[in-house]
């Protein structure tokens, strides 16, 4: 005899006077960059504000970055403080609140069930949800299937999305972003001024200065300056000629007095580390047609000319017609030109700026129900109480579901 | 921690029987225009221009060594005007700095080495801390802690900001004694 | 510098394992448990704009997305922008006014700009026209595409609604947009296993099944189930039995890339002085502007002012006036008021395994005479006993709040304070203000403690040996941890509550470094 649904779901008031308290109080998104955190309320355009991820220590007056934790308890104390500055800021109590974190299908699991953890067991938020990063950013478009290609701080990851799935196998993940630029940036400043400096004494200052610089100047430096060449040109510098002409080379105050020439040829050699290929023949391009390729053959069309393009570093001057030239060229090479038969790329165009589509997904998905159908509650973690349910998790998996409940 | 006491010379002070210690070094333009409520402490080489405007400051101010406080001025259609500046009560200028501000509130300090631009209001209990260049016009409100050039609210103050203040004031103006000879 | 905001340097542990300042730290008068702004929850109780001091109601405030409407940040600097005014306007207000300015040339005009005072850049900077009204009035640039993310919301509500809808007809939905259930089983199972294709297919259609038999509301409860549980009405979607319209949507068009590098970058010398810095880019989050010719000044930030309540008992522990300019409060509990502080006064060099003086001076806050004991940091039978007390007064059988932990502080040092008693006489606000001489010495008062060094109205230093861990390095920290426990008066107590009682906290004094000695 099947039994009543009350029985089949079991409901406690605590859950419900969780619902209740939530539907009064806006939900809000965050997503934790690498460099930079976004916070802002379900269902509004942009978010309120963009902080770096990082957190000043009231000890100490250390800044500390957030993805700079050494073990899980630092990490605890990081993201407490940061997220009190964060609904601190706008007033807000954690308290009951529900939540929206978009994160990469690929962040790591310690993170995840330690912001868990503060999230629950010390603000006692009553619902999160976690959303993945690259299939929340489809939802900027309406579309059902695209290749999302996310060059962020840390690194470049591709997932290709097919009728609302990602493709896990088709992943591609490496360090080919911001952080690579304004490390190449930074030795090529130094090899300039080893090979062009007039005097021993001119040489020691300037190459003192540049190990000095902070990272955000470096990347002020990055954004500002320097450029992403085009193709023609790239192929030259591959081989080590100079093409001609030679962008104009800028000179750039650091704390408004000390001058700090930036040749022009390091303005456009600076991004070259993300598009050229190194031994093994890994490049951003390289890593979006191995993407596609990793896919069904019925599928890669259809990803290929559903191109998503976001991330903070994708919004550098000409990045997007250089991969879009690197793909047309790397398609005719031979290890490509007999499996893969594509002959266009088509490139979406998100509402938002490319370093907030991540973000804006999920507060379109937050505002759903569906969002919260797919939440955790406080409840259900504290019975739970081992770690966060994730898709990587064995103990999780072994139960056949993602369900967190025993007596579900 | 605990106050550590401040030594003065004797000579050089003149001690009203208001209370107030004021260093024999400063510039007091304009005397006539400068009112020092009781308690308070000028020392050595500051310098409050009451020539321009009157000069009012509360019971237990501090004027730490080289501080100026000078009335500021706007420019209007017909020429210039300078504006009279209040300090409120417990009220601490670290030294080297420049206030050059319209209204400065009760409980607030100000650190070393500050400039506090035109027309600047500093509301009751704030905190500036040391370096800080404030813009002008730049209205630093209550329980904030302003810092950096241009002056950006860094932090806030707990809510008990004015017992500190006052208890900071009280505490120095009885620690600063005279050199025992 | 003493205002002990400064440095950090006597720590107590709050309620929710945090270590904070005395300062920022308040006292639940219900539970009788330290909360510091981590473990409270605030409420905003006015929003102002620090510039004009206009004040907001909440609500209003929060459609207004918490900024002031007449006041500006420059968009360059972020400092406050001044108004400036002219008689000789520029742009299109000056034009419109212009035709009728034969009209009214008797009544002078004034126009209105922004201009920074810090940096310089004004509205004119950016062609932004002259306005003729003072205040307001400057027009609110909204997010370029908010008709259209409106459009999305809408669509995936309706998308979302519908499957959910075809779940509850226990329906195999056709197109499982936003089913996430789905794709984390089926990428779990690709990941699980993907160099054998067949068994994975096989695996998945299995899991698929089996997935279809279960309870379809495996991940928390919907707002549907919550409502039959308590009888409410169903939401409509699932109670019309027509299906759920999803308004028509067209999916974004893919183009092939048409952008191009622009040439001139090869050519023309570049300004930076015209490109605008991540900062500036990021306090505009909307637009994101890369020239500085796109900017637009900011709206000022609402100040926010906030009462706190307890997060257990939810009694207030905070509330101040609703007059923004006001710093007073009507309700402060305040550690600062709520118990005895400590200072340290003076301190000797420290070397490992050897007794030093700490000279350390205690407040009494209250109006009362209070005796205070200090206790071990170990000590089982103080937590047990102090846990008692927090059951016998706290009458709202609330969970009690777990809280997870935070960064412990390490001891590295030992003393003999514990098991010591001292008593402090009332405050008297009057005295504070005279001028007795410091120091009374209380030698000959046979009651107190030998290191007592001198009394002074609620104010009492003592002398204690701190002896840091033999193990410690030159230049390590000396840090002391003890247990503080004093007699707490309630003032208006409830009749079923004694009026008396010991409270406790647990303080961390760093007391500096090891001397590093020349001579070891």
């Amino acid at each position: 005899m099947p039994l009543p649904i009350q029985h089949e779901y079991p409901l406690s008031r605590g859950s419900l006077h969780d619902f209740g308290i939530t539907v009064d109080k806006q939900p809000s998104v965050i997503e934790f960059g690498t460099k930079y955190t976004k916070f802002g309320f379900i269902g509004e355009p942009s978010p309120r504000c963009i902080i770096p991820s990082e957190v000043t220590l009231s000890d100490t007056n250390e800044t500390r970055k957030l993805f700079s934790y050494t073990s899980e308890e630092d990490l605890y104390y990081l993201l407490v403080e940061l997220i009190h500055a964060l609904y601190y800021k706008f007033a807000l109590t954690p308290k009951g609140r529900r939540v929206v974190i978009v994160e990469s299908l690929l962040a790591s699991t310690l993170f995840k069930d330690t912001l868990a953890k503060v999230l629950f067991d010390h603000y006692h938020f009553a619902v999160v949800t976690f959303v993945p990063s690259h299939l929340v950013s489809i939802y900027t478009l309406a579309i059902s299937s695209g290749l999302v290609i996310d060059v962020g701080h840390e690194e470049a990851v591709v997932i290709p999305v097919f009728e609302n799935f990602p493709v896990l196998k088709g992943w591609q993940g490496q360090s080919r972003a911001a952080k690579a630029v304004e490390e190449h940036l930074k030795s090529l400043l130094i090899e300039d001024v080893e090979q062009n400096s007039d005097s021993e004494e001119a040489k020691k200052k300037s190459i003192e200065l540049i190990n000095k610089l902070s990272d955000s100047t470096l990347e002020d430096i990055r954004v500002r300056c320097c450029f992403v060449t085009t193709y023609e040109r790239s192929l030259l510098l591959a081989e080590g000629k100079e093409p001609k002409p030679c962008p104009p080379s800028v000179d750039y105050y650091i704390n408004g007095d000390t001058k700090l020439i930036i040749p022009g040829s390091i303005r456009e050699k600076a991004y070259e580390t993300i598009f050229q290929k190194d031994g093994e023949q890994n490049s951003l391009p390289n890593m979006v047609l191995d993407s596609i390729l990793q896919c069904s053959i019925d599928a890669r069309k259809k990803l290929a000319e559903n191109l998503i393009i976001i991330g903070g570093t994708s919004m550098a001057l000409g990045f997007k017609p250089r991969l879009d030239a690197e793909l047309k060229a790397l398609i005719k090479v031979p290890a490509y030109n007999d499996k893969l038969f594509l002959t266009t790329f088509k490139y979406h165009t998100p509402p938002t700026k490319a370093n907030c589509v991540t973000w804006l997904g999920g507060s379109i998905f937050g505002a759903t129900e569906s969002c919260i159908h797919h939440a955790v509650t406080k409840e259900n973690y504290n019975s739970q109480a081992t770690s966060y349910p994730d898709w990587s998790n064995y103990y999780i998996r072994q139960m056949g579901d993602l369900r967190i409940s025993p007596e579900l | 921690m605990e106050l550590p006491d401040v030594f003065y010379n004797k000579p050089s002070y003149v001690e009203m029987a208001s209370g107030n210690k004021v260093s024999r070094q400063t510039l007091l333009c304009g005397s006539q225009n400068i009112v020092l409520s009781g308690k308070v402490i000028i020392q050595k080489g500051a310098i409050m221009r009451g020539d321009l405007a009157n000069v009012r400051t509360g019971r237990y101010c501090i004027l730490s060594e080289n501080s100026v406080l000078r009335p500021p001025f706007k420019k209007l259609t017909k020429g210039v005007a300078f504006f009279p500046l209040h300090v409120g009560d417990h009220v601490f200028i670290g030294e080297n700095s420049v206030v050059n501000a319209l209204q400065v509130g009760s409980c607030t300090y100000i650190g070393k080495n500050c400039v506090v631009g035109r027309n600047c209001v500093l509301k009751d209990c704030c905190y500036v801390e040391d370096n800080t260049v404030l813009a002008p016009d730049t209205v630093v409100s209550s329980f904030t802690k302003y810092g950096g050039s241009p002056g950006k609210c860094v932090a806030e103050l707990p809510e008990c900001m004015q017992e500190l203040m006052t208890d900071f004031t009280v505490n120095y103006y009885k620690h600063f004694v005279p050199e025992k000879i | 510098m003493a205002l002990s905001l400064e440095k950090e340097v006597v720590l107590i542990e709050c309620g929710c394992g945090c270590v904070k300042p005395i300062v920022k730290l308040f006292l639940c008068r219900f539970c009788m448990k330290i909360r510091c702004s981590y473990c409270l929850c605030h409420e905003i109780d006015c929003c102002f704009c620090a510039y004009c001091t206009m004040s907001l109601p909440p609500g209003e405030a929060r459609v207004k997305k918490n900024r002031c409407s007449s006041c500006m940040d420059c968009p360059s600097c972020f400092q406050a922008l001044s108004l400036r005014a002219t008689s000789a306007g520029r742009g299109a207000s000056f034009e419109d006014t212009s035709g009728k300015a034969q009209g009214d040339n008797a009544k002078a005009t004034k126009y209105y700009y922004f201009s920074c005072s810090f940096c310089r850049w004004s509205t004119r900077d950016v062609d932004l026209p002259d306005r003729t009204i003072a205040i307001g009035g400057w027009p609110e640039k909204e997010h370029p595409n908010t008709s259209r993310i409106t459009e999305l919301i809408d669509y995936y509500k309706a998308v979302a609604a519908r499957d959910l809808k075809d779940k509850n007809k226990k329906i195999a939905p056709k197109t499982n947009y936003l089913d996430m259930d789905y794709y984390s089983s089926y990428i779990r199972l690709k990941l699980g296993a993907h160099n054998k294709d067949n068994r994975d297919d096989k695996e998945f259609h299995s899991a698929k099944s089996s997935r279809e038999q279960a309870p379809r509301h495996s991940l928390g409860l919907t707002q549907s189930l919550a409502r039959q549980k308590v009888g409410l009405p169903a939401f409509h979607y699932a109670r019309d039995t027509g299906s759920v319209t999803v308004p028509p949507i067209t999916p974004s068009e893919a183009n092939e890339c048409t952008e191009e590098l622009p040439e001139d970058i090869f050519m023309n010398h570049t300004d930076l002085s015209k490109i605008a810095t991540l900062p500036q880019r990021f306090a505009q989050p909307e637009f994101q502007p890369e020239l500085c010719s796109d900017f637009y000044p900011i709206r000022k930030i609402l100040i926010l002012r906030k009462s706190g309540r307890c997060w257990v008992c939810e009694h207030n522990v905070l509330k101040p006036e609703i007059q923004p300019i006001s710093v007073k409060h009507k309700l402060n509990t305040s550690c600062f008021y709520h118990m005895p502080e400590v200072r340290i006064v003076s301190v000797n060099p420290f070397y490992p395994g050897k007794a030093s003086n700490v000279i350390l001076k205690f407040i009494n806050p209250f109006g009362y005479k209070t005796n205070i004991s200090f206790d071990r940091l170990e000590s089982k039978d103080e937590e047990e006993n102090a846990d008692v007390i927090v059951k016998k007064i706290s009458k709202y059988d609330r969970e009690e709040t777990k809280f997870g932990r935070v960064k412990k502080v390490e001891v590295t040092a030992y003393s003999n304070i514990y098991n010591r008693t001292v008593v402090l006489q009332p405050k008297n606000s009057a005295a504070d203000f005279d001028d007795t001489p410091d120091l009374i010495p209380a030698e000959n008062d046979s009651s107190v403690d030998e290191n007592c060094l001198w009394t002074k109205n609620n104010k009492t230093a003592i002398r204690i040996a701190v002896t840091p861990n033999s193990d410690l390095q030159p230049g390590d920290k000396v840090v002391l941890g003890f247990s503080v426990i004093y007699s707490f008066l309630q003032s208006n107590a409830a009749p079923d509550l004694p009026a008396e009682l010991n409270l406790s906290f647990r303080i961390f004094l760093s007391l500096g470094n090891i001397v590093i000695s020349e001579e070891s």
